[in-house]
């Protein structure tokens, strides 16, 4: 299975403060990975590190088994990784439609189309000439997700999905993501929602204090211990 | 509706498809109203000033689109104005070219000239680029004004036109009644333009740009050159304005430079509405009758038009413009949304 996302020994932080000591990890095509940790461990840092805003102080960043020397803000991108970032960043003056057109900056060839995106959520057909931050929040939710795909990603990576949503809208959300998984996206996702979790990934990193503190198949975890590596 | 919601309504339009039927019947009525006007506007003063106002108003949508399009405020856009003006003037004191190719030149050269200033500028937000703008067009104006061998000075100096332009004799553009109509055509031509480029993905891409920077990087986008398009296409209808007044007026001076001239563009735009395309130019138009009258009432105009921008900002947020596209969403609660 070729690496899609990889850090060896990476070294990150914010200024002068390291958020980030030591963390190797990899995500491999069409797998499904979680990031698990309580709030202020470091899981956003992973994130903002690829994406060139936390400062990449020693290690490597992969995309596709290639060092990357410079992390700008679109490096991820052109390496064929979306990113749906915490609080889902909808363009305000721009309609639905708008907004997921603009999501396919990078032209990689792959099935996601406009069409495709409102086969996967019906109810932004419904709502394409609405503002996208008239929508509720689960609803913006998947609009930033299907801006996301608009860019036919290799590897979707999700920062905190379900915060604010509805119960049921996250069971929504786990069906999405799992059919997502199942027609060939990689997905990475940084989440507390154990149950979120355990319907969607297949494998885990657990992140302490800036380091990864356990790792492995989501199968071999028991409940406790999930619990306990989200707790807040 | 929320403030976002109608902000929204006014601002976007929908991608893709091919112009609304309505859009090119508005195309038509206001081409035709143009060609109507001085038939039925016999007052030479008035035809007079509404070419003024008009071509102010090119003005004033070239500052306007900045400020839609990359939410950037300048104050230096008579630079562009002023320069297309000394780009017909100079060739034609110096005899150094035909005046066909000066007018090119004159729309060609201060575009060129923004995109190249705008690949540096446009990565400073803010106050701080509105300071830059004004920096630069003043720098224009003092060498205009110091560089008297060349440019004459305060003084300024008459543009020696040849009889005929393009084929078309030159009085035809210093006439009030012909000239109206020309300038209305320009503006309905840049306005239409701007309708279609909007629905474009560039439009697009500059929206997302102006509202959020950081996400539009995260999806893939570059997002200086752009901008600096942006600044560019504004510089360019600026030097329109510019080279349609110096044609009419047949003289520069290093007033078109001026500082004064940014502002009250600037002022325009706020007046009409900056979330309309045609806000601007609908707030020069309003500018240029408004000072009119208040010059008729009181020596102190600039203080009656410094009271009406604070009333306009603090009451109308969306300007005159947009006042108006709520008052008609008000009228007819059923109907579809606006377009800018």
């Amino acid at each position: 299975m070729s690496e899609l996302l990889g850090f060896r020994a990476v070294e990150a932080g914010y200024g002068e403060a390291r958020v980030l000591h030591g963390i190797d990890l990899a995500v491999g095509e069409n797998e499904r990975v979680a990031i698990l940790g309580r709030n202020g461990v470091g899981k956003s840092t992973v994130v903002n590190t690829f994406l060139g805003v936390a400062r990449l102080r020693a290690g490597e960043v992969r995309f596709r088994g290639a060092p990357q020397r410079s992390l700008q803000h679109f490096t991820a991108a052109r390496a064929g990784v979306a990113v749906v970032l915490q609080g889902r960043h909808i363009i305000p003056n721009l309609t639905v439609r708008e907004n997921l057109l603009l999501g396919a900056a990078v032209r990689r060839p792959g099935a996601w189309n406009l069409e495709g995106v409102f086969e996967l959520f019906p109810v932004l057909r419904e709502r394409a000439d609405t503002p996208g931050t008239a929508l509720s929040g689960g609803q913006q939710q998947m609009l930033a997700i299907g801006r996301a795909l608009m860019a036919n990603p290799a590897l979707l990576v999700l920062d905190e999905p379900s915060e604010g949503l509805a119960p049921v809208i996250v069971d929504e959300l786990a069906v999405v993501l799992r059919r997502l998984a199942d027609g060939g996206t990689g997905l990475l996702l940084i989440e507390q929602n154990f149950g979120l979790v355990r319907r969607v990934a297949e494998r885990y990193y657990a992140l302490s204090k800036g380091q990864i503190v356990d790792q492995g198949r989501l199968a071999d975890l028991s409940l406790a211990k999930l619990k306990e590596h989200v707790a807040v | 509706m929320s403030r976002q919601a109608e902000s929204s309504a006014l601002a976007a339009a929908p991608p893709g498809a091919a112009p609304a039927r309505w859009t090119w019947s508005v195309l038509a009525a206001a081409l035709a109203a143009g060609a109507l006007l001085p038939q039925v506007v016999t007052s030479t003063l008035a035809i007079t000033l509404l070419t003024q106002a008009v071509i102010g108003g090119i003005l004033a949508t070239a500052v306007g689109l900045l400020i839609r399009q990359a939410g950037l405020v300048s104050f230096g856009h008579a630079a562009f104005f002023g320069l297309a003006g000394y780009f017909i003037a100079l060739p034609a004191r110096h005899g150094l070219w035909p005046a066909e190719v000066s007018i090119v030149l004159a729309v060609a050269a201060p575009t060129l000239l923004a995109f190249l200033l705008g690949l540096v500028i446009v990565r400073i937000p803010g106050v701080a680029f509105s300071m830059l703008t004004l920096a630069i067009g003043q720098a224009f104006h003092e060498f205009a004004l110091r560089a008297r061998e060349i440019t004459g000075g305060e003084d300024g100096f008459a543009i020696s036109l040849p009889r005929a332009l393009y084929g078309v004799p030159t009085e035809i553009f210093q006439r009030p009644q012909s000239m109206f109509v020309i300038a209305w055509v320009a503006l309905v031509v840049i306005l239409f333009g701007l309708h279609l480029l909007t629905r474009t993905r560039f439009g697009r891409v500059t929206a997302a740009i102006r509202e959020n920077e950081e996400r539009a990087r995260f999806l893939g986008y570059q997002t200086v050159v752009p901008r600096a398009l942006v600044f560019a296409l504004s510089a360019l209808i600026g030097a329109v304005a510019g080279t349609l007044f110096a044609l009419y007026n047949a003289f520069v001076s290093p007033e078109m430079l001026h500082w004064s001239l940014s502002g009250s563009a600037l002022i325009m735009a706020i007046v009409g509405g900056t979330k309309l395309l045609w806000g601007p130019a609908l707030g020069g138009v309003v500018f240029f009758f408004f000072k009119d009258l208040a010059g008729d009432l009181t020596e102190h105009w600039p203080a009656m038009i410094g009271l009406t921008l604070i009333v306009v900002t603090v009451a109308l947020p969306l300007g005159i413009g947009g006042a108006l596209v709520r008052l008609l969403q008000r009228l007819r609660p059923a109907g579809g949304r606006t377009h800018g």
